[in-house]
């Protein structure tokens, strides 16, 4: 056997030392082997795993994950992670919001209605469906609606409703597919405005609106 | 006083100026419109007591609602 050896380095007693000099050398040999099998089983708790590190013969520990987690790489190592609802419904976020609102403006404003969902992954997407009661009271007027994620307009729906001369009210509902691309608690609204200065409703008589948020696995 | 009271004065004393209001009181009331000043409570309180008649919409503004006009309806009726 080469000394020291050939894989760990590990220093034996050679057939020259003394056998007084044995119990050291045995000592520095084993507290390698000791060290050594340490760097490679990190491991401290049940379930733990190792994996290669960049450093030579020293692993790195991997505690164990959570339950129904799986095992996938990022950043080029292995981690645990929720598995992919591929395609399933992963949650359901529902918000009601009853409060009449009505606005002149003729630049988007926010109509109360707000939704917010944490997705599970970054590579979910966001069934947004929305479901009103809105009025427009004078003639040339509009209801324009917007969804937003957070400041950003998701998808604009120009004149949902639209009077000549009489007013119009209707239940309105919208849906979109969005991408967040972001674990982090991530809030939908609803924004409205008019084509001229004039009222526009949500929320009509108090009744109800409906934002609901739906994650789909990737 | 409830929303549609206030969007009426609103309407009244303030034509086409440019607000927001959230639910049935005057502190939902948010003021966008940068030419039109503020009313103040007591003038929106003032115009929910006697409010400005309903103007409704003339038989040609109706026509008109729906793409025709007078002579449309002359020529559908046969006149």
């Amino acid at each position: 056997m080469a000394n020291p050896t050939t894989n760990y380095g590990f220093v034996l007693p050679t057939a020259t030392d003394l056998v007084t000099d044995l119990p050291a050398d045995f000592d520095v040999a084993l507290q390698g082997v000791d060290t050594r099998l340490k760097a490679l089983q990190p491991g401290t708790t049940l379930g733990d795993l190792a994996y290669s590190s960049a450093t030579a013969n020293t692993n790195t520990r991997l505690a164990i994950g959570s339950t129904g987690n799986v095992l996938t790489v990022s950043g080029g190592v292995p981690t645990w992670s929720a598995p992919a609802g591929g395609g399933k419904l992963l949650q359901l976020v529902n918000n009601t919001y009853a409060t009449n609102f009505a606005t002149s403006s003729t630049s988007y404003v926010d109509t109360g209605m707000s939704t917010t969902i944490t997705p599970t992954s970054a590579t979910s997407k966001i069934f947004v469906i929305y479901n009103g009661n809105h009025r427009v009271s004078t003639a040339g007027g509009a209801v324009n609606l917007r969804i937003m994620r957070g400041a950003t307009q998701i998808k604009l729906y120009n004149a949902q409703l639209y009077t000549g001369t009489n007013p119009e009210r209707g239940e309105v509902t919208l849906t979109w597919l969005d991408s967040p691309a972001t674990t982090s608690a991530t809030t939908y609204k609803i924004q409205m405005c008019n084509d001229v200065a004039n009222s526009i409703e949500a929320q009509l008589n108090n009744e109800a609106s409906v934002l609901t948020l739906m994650e789909i696995g990737a | 006083m409830n929303n549609s009271e206030i969007v009426k004065a609103l309407a009244d004393i303030r034509p086409n100026a440019e607000w927001a209001l959230t639910g049935d009181t005057l502190e939902g009331l948010d003021w966008l419109d940068t030419k039109q000043k503020k009313p103040t409570s007591e003038e929106i309180n003032a115009a929910i007591a006697n409010p400005l008649p309903v103007v409704e919409p003339t038989v040609e503004q109706k026509l008109a609602s729906v793409g025709l006009s007078v002579a449309d309806l002359k020529v559908a009726l046969g006149l």
